[in-house]
């Protein structure tokens, strides 16, 4: 089945129909691979009910944070070839995700198949705002630095604007800018770093015919009342930069991203992937309703993150029918579930 | 005297800042005309009406029941409060700075009180209460010998105050006891650590099944009161539920049948506990101890262990997510028990033997047997400890 997803030059061409066959087949067998390869995830399948299994939104899923509690594996250890951990901003815990060489590919693969999708196959010289990456352990990668490094085969020439303090370096961006005169550029960032050093820090710079890739989530702009459009509006005007494209991913589910298309406002899934929104009994819920985000991955091999329930919430907005020719779903994510006070007696911390 | 007016960033309740001594005897006349007088303003004020919480604190704070705790201690006469408390209370629940409070004004002491940044409507109509009762003369020595304030965990204060201080009552996780041991004290301060901590239930399946059609709604309550009413996050709130005696299917699914239908009118689900509680269902779902779960929409899930894990502690729920097993006699729990568990809830079974069970089998842990119902019970005793010896003086005289 990784073959056709690997060779698949369209990761956007499959209509409703076709793509449901599609991605049912692949992720049962995926379903059924996990269960037998990973204990864990076996326990939990076994004695969670389910109906018999019909369709996508018959499978299990698990939450995401499941990975901050659990060691989930369905490959023997000596196969991990990487590791990734996240954060994540609303616990301490840390994910952990073990990736075999094979599914690192796939990932890498269907990353390259979708981003090309929206930026074209040239490779540009990348403008990364982000501190120059400290190696730490070579096996071992936190979220962020795996975004970067993911995202980097898409550049031909690197150039990391912000210093070990965090300010710019001016006098490096002016060399870079000099040595690729006549080229355009990919810039790519988190959304935060991206509005707070390069927007608010850079002086007008003309990168007219640039491409700005982001993602990482809009809550720390939103606190500061700065939406998409705000965000867009302000950096074209700034900088002429006319391609930008918010991804929405996860590390638990590298590669198969969702990219906000030219359309804007309005993330596309791939055929790598799946979305179901659900509601707060985890029912499926239609087209403009909001809820859970569901998303499913025919990617993750290693270990068991192929269904994955998110604490963001998004609602379905269209299918195979987005002005900008992709085909499949397109949905829009709203936001993480905003935490209740919980009440008790263990916390003095004011 | 304690003079705190150097310290920033400090917010002193009514601006004092000055503590003069007038420590007392335990239960001396004067306290317990002032706690029951603080009680009567509260009843008084109408807002104090919108939460159970205060209600049942201004209850407690009522004559007879103070009379009623003295009456525990002997040889109340050569007692004297320690000196100075320094309270450090949970931030995340409005009551328990009130009670430490008053178990330092009992006990005869001088208060300095931290209380939760957080502006709770409880602690902001106690103060209101506390001023009208203050009015009164007779209690200028309560004004003069107790301080309220708000700030940071890290303020410079923390650190003087804790030199200064007979007595500390740290309210708290692990961590904030480990973050406060660090400071150093006076030789000779005696710090009550309240911890983290483990609590279970023992419902007998005869007596429940005896009693079940009759009283179901007050059993039903109380349980309720026991957990969700705290989120199921107060170190004394039940999180395994063992089922006592014959094996009874029915009389189980008869409990929580019941207990579903009472949290769907009473407690309210958002997409946060949702949330958590579905990953705290695949979390203990993946563990081979698991053998079924089951649950009632969001509203209340039941995991049922087939065997006890190494660390029963970690069979911890919140929002209503129970762990559930059958035992034949208490010896099954013999070997479970630690010293992280503090209250025992029961149904249908006898307090004595409870209490001999604890004592007979050595256990290193249990410090609180109490009824369905009773969990969050404050008092003079609690987690182990008897702040009346704690926090008093004796003074021994021949």
């Amino acid at each position: 089945m990784y073959k056709d997803i690997i060779h698949d030059t369209n990761p956007f061409g499959l209509t409703k129909k076709k793509k449901e066959k599609f991605f049912f087949k692949n992720i049962s067998n995926l379903e059924k691979y996990h269960t037998r390869n990973c204990k864990e995830y076996k326990n939990i399948v076994r004695k969670t009910k389910h109906s018999s299994i019909s369709k996508i939104e018959d499978l299990n899923f698990m939450p995401t944070s499941i990975f901050k509690n659990l060691d989930l594996k369905s490959v023997n250890e000596e196969s991990i070839h990487k590791k990734l951990n996240s954060s994540g901003t609303s616990n301490q815990n840390v994910s952990k995700i073990f990736l075999d060489k094979f599914t690192a590919l796939s990932q890498t693969k269907s990353l390259i198949n979708i981003v090309n999708n929206f930026i074209g196959n040239k490779r540009l010289p990348m403008i990364i705002i982000e501190r120059k990456c400290h190696k730490n352990s070579r096996n071992i990668m936190n979220a962020s630095s795996a975004a970067i490094k993911g995202f980097s085969i898409f550049g031909s020439d690197y150039f990391y604007l912000l210093n070990d303090n965090l300010s710019i370096d001016h006098i490096g961006l002016k060399k870079f800018l000099k040595k690729h005169k006549s080229s355009n550029f990919l810039i790519f960032g988190f959304t935060y770093m991206i509005w707070k050093y390069f927007f608010l820090n850079l002086n007008p710079i003309n990168f007219e015919n640039s491409i700005l890739i982001h993602g990482g989530g809009w809550k720390k702009l939103a606190d500061k009342k700065v939406s998409n459009k705000t965000f867009n509006d302000s950096i074209k005007k700034k900088f002429k930069l006319n391609k930008i494209h918010n991804y929405y991913g996860m590390v638990e589910q590298t590669g198969s991203i969702y990219m906000e298309c030219e359309i804007g406002e309005r993330f596309h899934v791939s055929n790598y992937s799946e979305i179901i929104i659900r509601d707060m009994n985890f029912k499926k819920l239609g087209k403009n309703k909001l809820g859970f985000i569901q998303s499913l991955s025919i990617l993750p091999k290693s270990y068991p993150g192929h269904s994955l329930l998110t604490e963001d919430l998004g609602m379905i907005i269209g299918e195979d029918d987005c002005p900008c020719g992709r085909k499949g779903k397109y949905f829009k994510v709203n936001g993480r579930i905003e935490r209740s006070e919980i009440r008790g007696c263990s916390d003095t911390i004011t | 005297m304690i003079q705190l007016h150097k310290f920033k960033n400090v917010d002193f309740i009514y601006n004092n800042k000055t503590l003069k001594n007038s420590v007392k005897r335990p239960f001396d006349k004067r306290i317990l005309d002032f706690i029951d007088s603080l009680s009567k303003e509260l009843f008084k004020n109408k807002e104090t009406r919108d939460y159970d919480d205060l209600i049942t604190f201004a209850y407690w704070c009522r004559r007879s029941n103070i009379e009623q705790l003295s009456l525990k201690y002997s040889n109340i006469n050569n007692s004297i409060g320690r000196g100075v408390v320094l309270h450090i209370t949970p931030s995340n629940v409005p009551i328990t700075c009130l009670y430490s409070f008053i178990f330092g004004v009992i006990t005869g002491n001088n208060n300095v009180v931290k209380i939760p940044s957080k502006k709770y409507s409880q602690i902001k109509i106690f103060f209101k209460s506390l001023k009208k009762t203050l009015l009164n003369q007779n209690y200028s020595f309560i004004k003069l010998g107790n301080i309220f304030f708000r700030c940071e965990r890290n303020n410079e204060i923390i650190k003087y105050l804790s030199l200064y201080a007979n007595n500390r009552i740290i309210w708290g996780g692990d961590d904030t006891i480990e973050t406060f041991k660090k400071i150093e004290t006076n030789p000779r301060c005696i710090d009550v650590n309240f911890s983290d901590r483990y609590s279970i239930s023992v419902i007998n399946t005869k007596s429940l099944k005896d009693d079940f059609n009759k009283k179901k709604n007050i059993i039903i309550k109380k349980f309720f009161n026991d957990t969700y009413l705290f989120d199921q996050n107060g170190c004394s709130t039940p999180h395994l539920i063992l089922w006592h005696g014959r094996k009874d299917t029915n009389i189980k699914k008869k409990f929580w049948d019941e207990l579903y239908r009472y949290v769907k009118k009473k407690f309210e689900i958002d997409k946060f506990i949702a949330y958590e509680k579905f990953v705290l269902q695949n979390k203990f779902l993946s563990k081979n101890y698991v053998s079924n779960y089951k649950k009632y929409e969001n509203y209340l899930h039941i995991i049922k262990i087939n065997k006890f894990p190494k660390n029963v502690e970690d069979l911890r729920g919140k929002f209503g997510f129970f762990f559930e097993k059958d035992i034949k006699t208490l010896n099954e729990i013999v070997s479970i028990v630690n010293p992280k568990f503090q209250t025992l809830t029961y149904f249908g079974l006898d307090k004595y033997k409870l209490l001999n069970f604890v004592i007979d089998k050595n256990l290193i842990g249990v410090d609180r047997i109490v009824p369905f119902g009773s969990a969050f019970n404050i008092g003079l005793i609690w987690d182990g400890y008897d702040l009346y010896h704690s926090l008093s003086r004796k003074i021994n005289y021949e």
